[in-house]
């Protein structure tokens, strides 16, 4: 048979087991010796069953204290602990709903952070298809022939500061200091970056360069 | 098993004659009088409607119960009356929460062992100072029935002190306070069995620690 188990045990003690499982602990010699020690245990517990007692002024004082103490509070005037806040269903639903929401205006606010301004968005030309698109006439530059929605678009780009601090600092740019330094260009580079410029980005582009092929009289 | 001081609830043996709750009712005429044979229930409805004089006959009613779960945790009177009263006054804090589901005697005990598990969690118990840390050469001159019974407990107390939480808890209420596995259950939130098991384990953890 089974040997008796932690609450046969302790229904051992307190004599509330059934009598075939008290028939097994009288039997098995395992199970009688580990009783025995549980009650000696117990009975070692058992010695310090009475506490010291407090004077009997104690209690007429204590009973004072208590009621000093709650003198200027409302009977149940407790605030829910932070534990019993996230425990209450009703509040975990509005907690979970509010973080969701929480998130949802921050991944909007990204989007709208990483996105170009209305300002910046390539011109509708550029996604005109190309056997629409006229030849451009005889000495027309680039930029000219981007028509009169990519000059405004020039314009408010000329007119964005973040823009015009880049071209400051690349006028200022010393070319054989950088190479000085470390900084070179690798292959490829800029084919790559051109690649990533916007249409606005590259109509500037060309200007600046037509700008400075004009200025070095090439 | 039994705990000799041990006081039923809502009994009202070895307690002071209640001169708070009557001198704060005195202004109520006969209503006081009338609370000091109330039941529980009827003592917070009355606590609720703004009768403090009702608390004050639950303090006395319940206070040695609580004290000594606490003295059981902490070891000292210092700490165990502190404790006592911060069970009141959180019990008076949480009264309109208390639902009924249990009996008030449940829910102090229940927040008797919260706050005095929290009390030994934060700091190391301080036990009452003892003759038991004489030396043994003393001891043995000086062997006799008292000092030795008290060096025991001493080193149970020690021993019980060392119990995982729920071990001690259960241990405390079990053994010294003769509570019905079904009461400890509904104090610790736990089942009956798991009571059991915390039972058998506390006491063959506390033989290990013993003949340590």
């Amino acid at each position: 048979m089974k040997h008796l188990n932690d609450a046969e045990f302790v229904g051992l003690l307190d004599g509330d087991l059934s009598d075939a499982r008290a028939r097994h602990a009288q039997d098995c010699a395992d199970c009688r010796m580990r009783a025995a020690a549980m009650r000696t245990t117990l009975a070692g517990v058992m010695i310090d069953a009475v506490p010291p007692e407090p004077s009997p002024l104690f209690w007429e004082h204590l009973a004072a204290r208590v009621a000093e103490a709650v003198q200027d509070e409302e009977p149940g005037s407790a605030t829910l602990s932070p534990v019993a806040w996230v425990r209450s269903p009703a509040l975990t639903w509005v907690l979970a709903a509010s973080i969701a929401l929480l998130m949802m205006v921050f991944v909007a606010w990204r989007a709208t952070l990483h996105a170009p301004s209305p300002g910046l968005r390539t011109p509708p030309i550029a996604r005109v298809a190309p056997d629409t698109v006229a030849p451009p006439p005889d000495g027309a530059t680039a930029a000219n022939f981007a028509g009169d929605g990519a000059a405004a678009a020039g314009d408010e780009l000329e007119s964005d500061e973040a823009w015009a601090v880049v071209r400051t600092a690349a006028e200022g740019f010393a070319w054989d200091d950088a190479h000085e330094a470390g900084i070179s260009v690798h292959p490829g580079s800029a084919e790559r970056v051109a690649l990533e410029l916007s249409g606005d980005e590259r109509i500037e582009l060309a200007r600046l360069l037509e700008g400075a092929l004009k200025r070095s009289g090439v | 098993m039994r705990d000799p001081n041990w006081i039923a609830a809502g009994g009202a043996e070895g307690q002071p004659s209640g001169r708070t709750a009557e001198h704060r009712g005195a202004a109520d005429g006969g209503e006081s009088a009338a609370l000091l044979d109330a039941d529980d229930p009827t003592l917070i409805e009355a606590c609720l409607q703004g009768r403090r004089d009702a608390f004050d006959i639950i303090v006395q009613r319940h206070q040695r119960q609580v004290y000594l779960v606490c003295y059981r945790f902490v070891g000292t009177h210092e700490d165990a009356s502190d404790l006592a009263q911060d069970v009141f006054v959180r019990a008076w804090r949480g009264l309109r929460g208390f639902k009924g589901n249990s009996a008030l005697a449940t829910w102090l005990y229940r927040i008797s062992v919260n706050v005095s598990l929290n009390r030994v969690a934060s700091k190391a118990p301080r036990l009452e100072p003892l003759e038991r840390v004489e030396r043994a050469d003393h001891r043995i001159e000086r062997a006799d029935a008292t000092l030795l019974r008290a060096e025991r407990a001493a080193e149970v107390r020690a021993a019980i002190a060392r119990l995982p939480r729920k071990q001690r808890a259960t241990l405390i209420l079990r053994a010294y306070h003769d509570l019905p596995h079904d009461q400890i259950a509904a104090i610790l939130g736990s089942s009956v069995g798991t009571v059991k098991a915390n039972f058998f384990h506390a006491l063959a953890n506390l033989k290990k620690l013993l003949q340590a």
